[in-house]
């Protein structure tokens, strides 16, 4: 009886740990960290780290300032060009990689070596070719969003089931045919796979390439912010970014799960 | 081509088949068959002897390394709309409704939409599917995969009819089901059907010629011709000694090829 109930008190103790508490939820995980920032921040031990409040007061005014809606434009622009191109050069070059052996023999050496080069050292060689500009980062966005769309597209097309494609043959359907009516829909779940990890991947080059130019965009500011010292607004961006990445990538997750119907039923 | 009583009419015929895959892999070796009209040939023959090659052939799907194979003495160069083929492992496409899979050949001939949809549903209903148009593969049954499979093949009415080891993926209650089925719907089609199988009994129950192949490089090692009486009752016929007789008949020229 006594020994019961210590038991039952224990473990009321312990449901009301911290550990347990932050494995419970992300959101009380977050709540305490941003409390942690902002007792060090408050402390002033150091510079770089302004108290939380603080940083969310330059929240709004970086909402409200100009420089900060048109680097977004620019963001969201080359980010959208970038991915878009990487989709629709992707895959076709996917596919082909995928139908003709020929195609996969000439390209694939270079599809694999992009897909694990560190990228970001190249950006400095776009910069004399494309300028400082959109088109530099819309090629940074390319360079880093493309490869996996390829390579996931052409392992969809190489694992179509070599039945299905002979049951096209045998309705008499043309090359053109088989491809859009056949392969396509079922390499479907490996191309939704591939653009799915393209955006991730994109909204890394996006900023990445701002940042190594660091003169225009979101790097620009970075950078002003930086060398005047304005930490507050420094973080505020971070913050901004990482939300907005995170939102992306959280889109694009669901939209996947929505059509995983297709995964499922093959 | 020959006229005259409709036994003997020879519908297909290959001539000294053979192929050969990656240069070292002998297949089939100088086949050479004759396929008459509106009967049912069983093609059966030890696992991996070229069976599933053979219809391939027959179908156009591939090339044979020597010989030819020729519909009504016209050597075909690759798939034609005389020859539909039912697939082994039915060769649905997921994403499509049973409606769409069976459409499927029609559309590909560019059958506009409205005649696509009522030729299907005639033949959705011929294989006993009505009430399944809208379903998708995944939620069928085996027999049910192997019908929309048949119903595909059939709606481009095409004379002859292929199937890989068409009752192989069902169970056993199903599987006599689809093959009584099969029986009733060829009394009224009247279609040439070239069928591979494992089994002794579906070949001698089904067809009226039954050609064994040897152990790879596949060839043709007998041709048996049941003639049984199919009329009545299915057990029945199963009990007669006649079926009981060839069927290890064509055991006993089977065994050798199987280790
Ligand atoms: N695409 C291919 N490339 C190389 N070898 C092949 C290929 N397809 C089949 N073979 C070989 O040719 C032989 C005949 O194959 P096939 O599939 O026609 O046999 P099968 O009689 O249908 O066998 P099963 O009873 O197992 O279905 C086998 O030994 C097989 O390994
Ligand atoms: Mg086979």
């Amino acid at each position: 009886m006594l020994n019961s109930n210590l038991r039952k008190n224990k473990s009321f103790i312990r449901s009301f740990s911290l550990n347990k508490l932050l494995q419970k939820s992300p959101f009380w995980s977050l709540i305490f960290w941003a409390g942690v920032w902002e007792f060090i921040g408050q402390m002033g031990w150091m510079t770089l780290l302004p108290p939380l409040s603080d940083i969310w007061y330059a929240f709004s005014e970086l909402l409200e300032s100009s420089a900060f809606w048109e680097a977004f434009a620019m963001t969201a622009r080359t980010f959208g060009i970038g991915l878009g191109l990487s989709i629709a050069v992707g895959i076709p070059i996917g596919i082909l990689m995928g139908i003709s052996k020929r195609a996969d023999k000439i390209l694939s050496i270079w599809v694999n070596l992009f897909l694990s080069a560190p990228i970001t050292a190249v950006i400095p060689a776009l910069m004399p070719i494309l300028g400082i500009g959109d088109a530099t980062v819309i090629a940074t966005v390319i360079l880093f969003a493309i490869w996996v769309v390829i390579i996931d597209t052409q392992a969809g097309v190489t694992h179509v089931k070599d039945s299905l494609v002979e049951m096209g043959r045998t309705f008499g359907c043309s090359q053109w045919q088989i491809v859009f009516w056949i392969v396509i829909p079922a390499a479907m779940p490996e191309i939704i796979t591939g653009i799915r990890l393209s955006v991730v991947r994109a909204v890394k080059g996006v900023i990445v390439g701002q940042i190594v130019i660091a003169l225009i965009g979101f790097g620009g500011l970075f950078n002003t912010y930086l060398s005047y010292f304005i930490m507050e607004r420094f973080w505020a961006l971070i913050i901004v970014v990482f939300v907005m990445s995170f939102t992306i990538i959280g889109l694009v997750e669901l939209l996947e799960r929505r059509i995983a119907f297709y995964a499922r039923t093959r | 081509m020959r006229s005259g009583s409709s036994l003997t009419d020879i519908i297909l015929n290959t001539e000294d088949i053979g192929v050969t895959y990656q240069e070292t892999i002998i297949a089939l070796k100088s086949v050479s068959l004759d396929i008459p009209a509106g009967k049912l040939t069983a093609i059966l023959g030890p696992s991996g002897c070229g069976k599933t090659t053979l219809l391939k052939v027959i179908a156009g799907l591939i090339e044979p390394t020597t010989g030819a194979v020729k519909v009504r003495g016209e050597k075909i160069v690759g798939p034609g709309p005389d020859r539909a083929l039912v697939f082994q492992d039915f060769a649905l496409l997921p994403w499509a409704t049973v409606m769409e899979n069976v459409a499927f050949g029609l559309r590909a001939r560019g059958v506009p939409k409205k005649e696509r949809k009522e030729t299907s549903l005639h033949y959705i209903k011929e294989v006993g599917l009505l009430g399944f148009e809208d379903k998708y593969p995944h939620q069928l049954s085996g027999g049910m995969r192997q019908r929309t499979g048949l119903a595909r093949a059939l709606t481009i009415n095409s004379d002859i009819l292929l199937m890989d080891e068409p009752f192989s993926a069902v169970d056993e209650q199903m599987r006599r089901k689809l093959q009584e089925d099969l029986l009733k719907l060829l009394k009224i089609k009247s279609k040439t059907v070239i069928f591979v199988t494992h089994s002794i009994e579906e070949a001698v129950y089904l067809a009226d010629q039954v050609v064994i192949l040897s152990g790879r490089p596949g060839s043709i090692a007998e041709i048996v011709c049941p003639e049984i009486d199919r009329h009545g009752e299915i057990d029945l016929i199963r009990r007669q000694p006649r079926y009981i007789e060839l069927v290890d008949e064509i055991w006993s020229s089977l065994k050798r090829y199987v280790e």
